[in-house]
């Protein structure tokens, strides 16, 4: 068997430890990223294919979701619980999930099992069954699972937040569906969906854990060699948020307010992404120590926690945040929020906030490698933005090499009080609505 | 951070995580004041978890202090002469690490994960503030409202919480066990700072708690370290832990809740069990085995009856919790299919358990079950907190190294037979808790 390997030794900064990430090229020309690792007996397969819940169609919001759901529900030649009982003799847990821009799977596997998870995999993506009982068993429990959702009051911030930022927008709709759609969805349309969408040259892998280049190659041609070799393009326009500096209020009867809120943020190839990574951390991304956290918690013990992040949908980018406070209470929290944006966006972070935030991002890094499944996530992650098969080790340099004028600068082009939206589901006290949530889809 | 993990974790760490002729090779050893040491060492990446484990828990407090053990476990980031208020958390930060913490019935646990190099820094810190915790009014009475604002948060706003809370209050008549970890809201409004300090110097001591750290760490360097750090801290009269036992079991209880905030109706029942420390302990591994084949996977009993043959649920399924020093639980649950009742669920749970009391379960289903839960040990060291957490919650409530090491062995070695058995011991209607929960029309 003829196979190109191309290693590139990256190794990590640190005393006796190395992570080699190498690329693996099939005969058949699929590539993989590999990080081989003997020390147990596991292996770890991620798989990324681009185009999710953004290619549903506006009715059928949730179908990829839908069709994801059911390819673990039988395939090839086993019907569902033929394709169940295989994964758990075998000890296998294998999942496939549509987000938006992208479709995610893979499993993990004891070492001895993985030619046989490679297998049920394959089957799963290429030969799927859509049997009519497992599409309405599956059917029925989205749809069980959408009415518990659709009651919960972070669930419902979320939704409306989402609706107003991104109306006319594929990203503005519930990637799960509704109940109304989903009952729409058919097994041609799913058919179709995998047809489009499930290709070659759509495809990202990642591949952790005691097997060898060799046995990588093959397998690449065995489990995705039948897959259609160009996917459909799923197409949708970029759009920065619609954020406004109003709040929504969504009334039920709950003791706690539970509030999302909102700015524009960086799409995650803007030059400056990884310095407002580093703001976000001083904010409110470090657990105790943030600067929300701090105010709210630490101060005036208002709220369990708050935290916020950045997103980077591939057609947009947000940074957005999250807290929950009793209903007498939350009007405060709302205003500290708004006071700790408007403060960061005169007077920027300190050196010494920046100092730590670096610090922690620098060395915690490595950490994020300490399971198979979530090491093969970070190879196909890194594929999905392009970040380069170095990627591991160029980044903490990146973050060291951010000056203070950098941040600040970062600081006053990012933070936009004035766009910052709040969505609270509760019973609040003193919060006066400034915009009506969008009507529910 | 302090997030309370009410560790109803099935039979979370002992099961998903061992081996077959060992699981995670861990070595012990013990100072001269009491502490106990384990170490386990897993290079896959260059970080050491850092666990501390106390012997208290939320069933070790006196009446009417509900929610001490808990609140004390969130106070112990504030600070010591040495180290100020907030101080621990941008410490441990700086140096890229992540700290957290957690309370149950029977142990409060203290976890931080660093890099191997840093390991020093964190002993240093997890011993001074093991004798030398300062607290002033302020901070505690500020505290008691973060934790009153995570009450809200996992509990009030959540009626399957709710249901949940009021369900064990009636599955244990006497065993402190019926308490919530996190306390009644009304008995957390009331705690003092004179209550948390004096929950800390009666269960905070170097004998009463054993000390973790898994990754890339061994004994020949853990050891002068931990003597360094842990070793001056003076042993301590502790209490013995005393635990009550449960009165017999004589009647079914029911609860109906109904919320606006439920969307889907659901059953569940559960049933006080053996653990592995309590009642006929050796049914512990059978309780597993059973869980397993009866409702813990796609082709296990209740999934394959509800909701794939007859189907008239969208979910279904068992577990058990063993890894307690009181009374375990094993429980079912169900939600109905749109079309069917949660009365149909119940009845379809029912005659699920009267048929595998009357058969039992069948070879195949004892052996793939087994087969199953033992291959997960494969997974073990596939984590860097994972190891810490397992041997820590064991060693805490009793259980020893080999036992969490034999766990491979001891449910191969479960039969046919002893699954009946267990079943019949367990599943009686007269030791068991049924909750529904229907949804609500919005007024």
């Amino acid at each position: 068997m003829r196979f190109a390997l191309i290693l590139l030794s990256l190794l990590m900064a640190l005393p006796t430890h190395a992570m080699e990430v190498q690329e693996v090229r099939s005969p058949s020309g699929i590539v993989a990223w590999l990080v081989r690792d003997t020390r147990i007996p596991v292996v770890a397969v991620e798989i990324s294919i681009s185009g999710g819940s953004i290619a549903d169609p506006a009715g059928k919001e949730g179908l990829a979701s839908l069709a994801m759901d059911l390819l673990t529900e039988g395939a090839g030649p086993y019907d569902g619980q033929a394709f169940a009982a295989r994964l758990e003799d075998g000890s296998i847990s294998l999942d496939i999930n549509a987000g938006s821009d992208f479709i995610r799977g893979g499993f993990r596997a004891p070492s001895a099992n993985a030619a046989e998870a490679f297998r049920l995999l394959g089957l799963a993506l290429s030969e799927p069954r859509f049997a009519a009982a497992d599409i309405e068993r599956v059917r029925q429990q989205r749809i069980s699972g959408l009415s518990r959702e659709e009651r919960d009051p972070r669930t419902l911030a979320t939704r409306a937040w989402y609706a107003t930022a991104f109306p006319e927008h594929p990203y503005g709709r519930p990637s799960k569906g509704t109940a109304a759609s989903i009952a729409t969805v058919t097994r041609e349309d799913m058919v179709a969906f995998v047809k489009a969408r499930i290709a070659r040259d759509n495809l990202k892998i990642g591949v952790v854990g005691d097997i060898d280049a060799v046995a990588v190659a093959r397998l690449l041609d065995e489990t995705f060699g039948l897959l259609p070799a160009k996917a459909d393009p799923a197409e949708a326009r970029t759009m920065p948020p619609a954020a406004s500096a109003d709040v929504m209020v969504i009334e039920r009867p709950v003791p706690q307010s539970v509030v999302l809120f909102g700015q524009p943020g960086l799409s995650r190839n803007d030059p400056d992404f990884m310095t407002a990574y580093l703001l976000n951390q001083i904010v409110g991304g470090g657990g105790l120590g943030s600067r929300l956290m701090t105010e709210i918690r630490e101060k005036r013990g208002l709220t369990y926690g708050v935290y916020t992040y950045l997103s980077t949908p591939r057609r947009s980018g947000l940074w957005l945040g999250s807290v929950s406070a009793d209903n007498a209470k939350v009007a405060e929290v709302i205003g500290l929020v708004r006071e700790a944006w408007r403060n960061l966006k005169e007077n920027g972070v300190t050196a010494a906030e920046l100092d730590d935030a670096k610090r922690f991002m620098t060395g915690s890094y490595a950490r994020g490698f300490a399971t198979s499944r979530g090491i093969a996530g970070a190879l196909v992650g890194w594929q999905e933005e392009s970040l380069g098969i170095d990627y591991f080790e160029r980044r903490n340099a990146m973050i060291e090499a951010i000056t203070l004028e950098d941040i600040n600068r970062v600081a006053k082009r990012l933070a936009e009080p004035n766009r910052l939206m709040f969505s609270v589901v509760g019973k609040p006290q003193g919060v006066t609505p400034t915009r009506q949530p969008p009507a529910r889809g | 951070m302090r997030t309370l993990r009410l560790l109803l974790a099935f039979v979370a760490f002992g099961l998903a995580s061992t081996a077959s002729a060992q699981v995670y090779r861990p070595d012990s050893f013990k100072l001269a004041n009491g502490l106990e040491v384990v170490v386990i060492d897993n290079p896959r990446v260059p970080a050491v978890s850092v666990m501390v484990w106390y012997r208290a828990g939320s069933a070790d407090e006196p009446l009417g202090k509900g929610g001490i053990a808990h609140f004390l476990e969130h106070l112990m980031f504030k600070g010591t002469p040495k180290t100020g208020p907030g101080e621990y958390a941008r410490l441990i930060a700086r140096e890229g690490g992540t700290q957290n913490a957690m309370t149950s019935y029977d142990y409060t646990a203290y976890w931080a994960e660093v890099a191997s190099d840093r390991l020093e820094m964190v002993l240093q810190l997890e011993a001074d503030r093991m004798i030398n915790l300062e607290l002033t009014e302020e901070q505690v009475l500020s505290e008691r409202d973060v934790i009153l604002a995570e009450r809200s948060q996992v509990v009030d706003n959540r009626p399957a919480s709710q249901l949940g809370e009021q369900a064990r209050a009636l599955l244990y008549q006497h065993y402190p066990y019926r308490l919530p970890v996190i306390g009644w809201r009304h008995e957390i409004a009331k705690l003092s700072r004179e209550d948390a300090l004096n929950w800390y110097r009666r269960h905070y001591a170097p004998n009463n708690a054993i000390l973790v750290v898994a990754g890339d760490v061994d004994v020949a360097r853990l050891r002068p370290l931990a003597e360094k750090h842990f070793g001056p801290i003076p042993a301590r009269a502790v209490p013995e832990r005393w635990r009550p036992e449960e009165p017999p079991a004589r009647a079914p209880r029911r609860l109906t809740m109904k919320s606006e905030q439920v969307g889907t109706p659901s059953v569940s029942r559960s049933y006080q069990a053996s653990s592995y420390l309590y009642g006929d302990t050796r049914q512990a591994y059978a309780l597993q085995v059973l869980a397993e084949l009866f409702g813990r996977s796609a082709t296990s009993r209740l999934y394959r009856l509800m909701v794939i043959d007859r189907p008239l649920a969208t979910s279904a399924g068992a577990y058990y919790e063993a890894s307690t020093i009181g009374p375990g639980s094993f429980g079912v649950y169900a939600s109905p299919r749109q079309g069917h009742t949660v009365e149909e669920a119940e009845e379809a749970l029912d005659q699920a358990i009267d048929q595998l009391l009357a058969d039992g379960p069948t070879e195949d289903e004892v052996a793939r079950a087994k087969q199953r839960l033992s291959a997960a040990a494969a997974f073990a060291l596939d984590s860097l907190r994972g190891p810490a957490m397992a041997l820590g919650a064991a060693l805490t409530i009793g259980r020893t190294i080999e036992d969490v090491e034999s766990w491979p062995r001891r449910i191969e070695a479960v039969t046919r037979e002893e699954v009946l058995a267990a079943a019949k011991a367990v599943l009686r209607p007269e030791a068991s808790v049924t909750s529904i929960l229907l949804p609500k029309p919005t007024s």
